[in-house]
């Protein structure tokens, strides 16, 4: 997982490089910069959820389709500690797989044989700790989904829909709250204007919810800022994923 | 019927596995119906019922794969009520439905997997083990390419890793070839004999078991109709003899004003209970009108006492 891990970094700071290389080429001397490495760190965004998933259907998923995980009851394993088991082993390959994909592009902005100008300063960190909370949650919820469908076919497809559907949710929030408070509308016979409240805008406490969930989600791309509601919503998330995963264990029936 | 005699072997009456009042519903259907059951020590205990009895279910829940709805069992003496039941689960292996093995990892590395579930540091028993079912020769071949039997025999190694006292084997011979059956079977018989491993079987092949099984449950729609061991189902199961004569419709008035138990096998086929001999036979056939072919001993078979039990519930006489 790891090989495959380093291979998707390569391929993706490939890429990333070869278009910063033809902005910077028509605008100005070639150099690195954050901003290369923010390109990375977005598309680490969607590349290590992906392997985070194949790794937990290999994994957990082998266990559950081989029915191997009847052996592991037998042998006097509570469901609880089979989980836990499971989601501890699955925390600590996403995180070394984000490690191994960090290191790799830092290493080659860093020190690539051209000019660079990275420094790691608090966005670039923002950035780093945003990416690993997203690893962690991404890791907990696919854990409860291969756990919740047996077919490890079946989860991972689950588990690969959940990254387009964030981007879509999150998306529609933020045309939520991009709605501005008054339009202005002009009277086609009299040729006066006058505003008018907008009914599709949202305010009060509906707002500050839907501020704090677009805050907490990593795919609003505002890979620089990181809030309070991050750490919040990854905490929930594992936390909530976590509970629902070991209610379906202990009460699946397997055969 | 060609089951084993075991009148030389004792078994000790401890129950290795109780089972008491045990119910499993799912909604509104109930699978299994205050099933109670006690696995002596060191026996074979066949468990014989047709598809869709409650063996599967009663197997599974032993194991800990599902929750009773009411009722409870013991392993060893301790309560399934009780927390101390996961460290006495590890006295019990099993194959439930299909042996549960990694198909892309070895046969040495499936049960090396299972002696790391139970915490075993140790890898010294595997290559006895493997022996033990004739797999010692598959090295490094993965277990997703083996025949059936392999799969099967490489499923009761992997419930034998940790020495259990009991193994619970849901139907373990089912799809195999007559090679197959007689391996499984003499494994099984070797395990019992040399390790004292006490075994709860399930088989749909009841010819087979009758050559495993020293103690034996019916059970019929998730209630256990009867359990006896197999020197009481030698004493109880019907002694027949098959007569085969030239025309079976002629002599069936004669069986019946004589008061004689017969069931009809085809039309020139009678299977006769009462206790008469054969010159008596002979001489109800003439007095019919009747040539006698042949007369031969049938003794009951398993499946033939089964289906009567089963006839007798359903009240079908």
């Amino acid at each position: 997982m790891l090989i495959l891990t380093a291979v998707l970094c390569l391929l993706s700071t490939g890429g990333t490089f070869m278009e910063s290389m033809a902005f910077y080429y028509i605008s100005r001397p070639r150099f690195l910069d954050n901003e290369f490495v923010k390109m990375n760190l977005i598309l680490s965004l969607f590349m290590l959820p992906f392997i985070i998933s194949v790794f937990t259907m290999m994994f957990t998923g082998t266990d559950i389709s081989c029915r191997a995980i009847n052996n592991k009851i037998a042998t006097g394993l509570t469901r609880t500690q089979i989980y836990i088991a499971d989601l501890v082993v699955t925390l600590i390959m996403a995180i070394m797989n984000y490690a191994v994909y960090m290191i790799l592009t830092l290493a080659i902005a860093k020190f690539w044989p051209m000019r660079s100008f990275v420094k790691l300063d608090q966005g670039m960190i923002n950035s780093l700790i945003l990416v690993l909370l997203t690893c962690i949650s991404y890791a907990a919820m696919c854990i409860v989904i291969q756990y919740f469908f047996s077919n490890k076919l079946f989860a991972i497809i689950v588990v690969l829909f959940l990254l387009p559907s964030l981007l879509v949710v999150t998306n529609q929030i933020k045309d939520k709250l991009d709605a501005p408070y008054r339009y202005e509308v002009k009277d086609k016979d009299s040729g006066e204007s006058y505003w008018e409240l907008n009914p599709d805008y949202i305010g009060g406490t509906s707002r500050k919810v839907l501020t704090a969930v677009y805050n907490s989600c990593a795919y609003n791309m505002n890979i620089s800022d990181l809030h309070a509601e991050h750490y919040v919503a990854s905490g929930v998330i594992i936390v909530l994923s976590t509970t629902a995963g070991l209610i379906s264990i202990n009460k699946k029936e397997f055969s | 019927m060609g089951h084993r005699l075991q009148t030389q072997r004792r078994f000790v009456m401890e129950s290795v596995l109780s089972i008491k009042d045990l119910c499993k519903d799912y909604g509104k259907a109930h699978i299994l119906k205050n099933v109670s059951l006690d696995i002596p020590k060191g026996s074979i205990f066949g468990l014989v019922g047709r598809n869709g009895a409650g063996k599967t279910t009663l197997m599974r829940i032993v194991t800990g794969l599902a929750e009773a709805t009411s009722g409870t069992y013991s392993i060893g003496g301790v309560s399934s009520n009780d927390k101390k039941i996961l460290t006495v689960r590890r006295r019990m292996g099993s194959i439930i439905e299909s042996p549960a093995i990694y198909k892309n990892l070895s046969a040495y590395d499936n049960i090396k997997v299972q002696y790391l579930n139970l915490g075993m540091t140790s890898f010294a028993d595997i290559e006895d083990l493997l022996e033990l079912v004739e797999l010692k020769d598959t090295g490094k071949k993965h277990a997703g390419k083996f025949s059936l039997g392999m799969k099967q025999r490489l499923g009761v190694a992997i419930a034998l890793c940790g020495k259990p006292d009991i193994l619970i084997l849901d139907e373990p011979i089912n799809g195999l070839d007559p090679q197959g059956i007689i391996q499984m079977r003499e494994i099984l018989l070797k395990i019992n004999r040399e390790r004292h491993t006490t075994i709860l079987i399930s088989s749909h092949i009841l010819e087979e078991l009758s050559k495993l099984a020293t103690h034996y449950a019916f059970i019929e729609g998730g209630e256990i109709l009867q359990t006896l061991s197999s020197q009481e189902l030698e004493s109880k199961v019907r002694k027949s003899c098959r007569i085969k004569v030239t025309s079976a419709d002629l002599i069936f008035p004669v069986f019946d004003r004589e008061g004689i138990e017969y069931r009809v096998e085809n039309n020139d086929t009678v299977d006769i209970y009462s206790d008469i001999t054969a010159k008596q036979i002979v001489a109800l056939a003439d007095e019919a009108g009747v040539d006698v072919i042949s007369i031969t001993e049938n003794n009951e078979s398993l499946e033939g006492y089964f289906m009567n039990l089963v006839a007798k519930k359903d009240g079908i006489s």
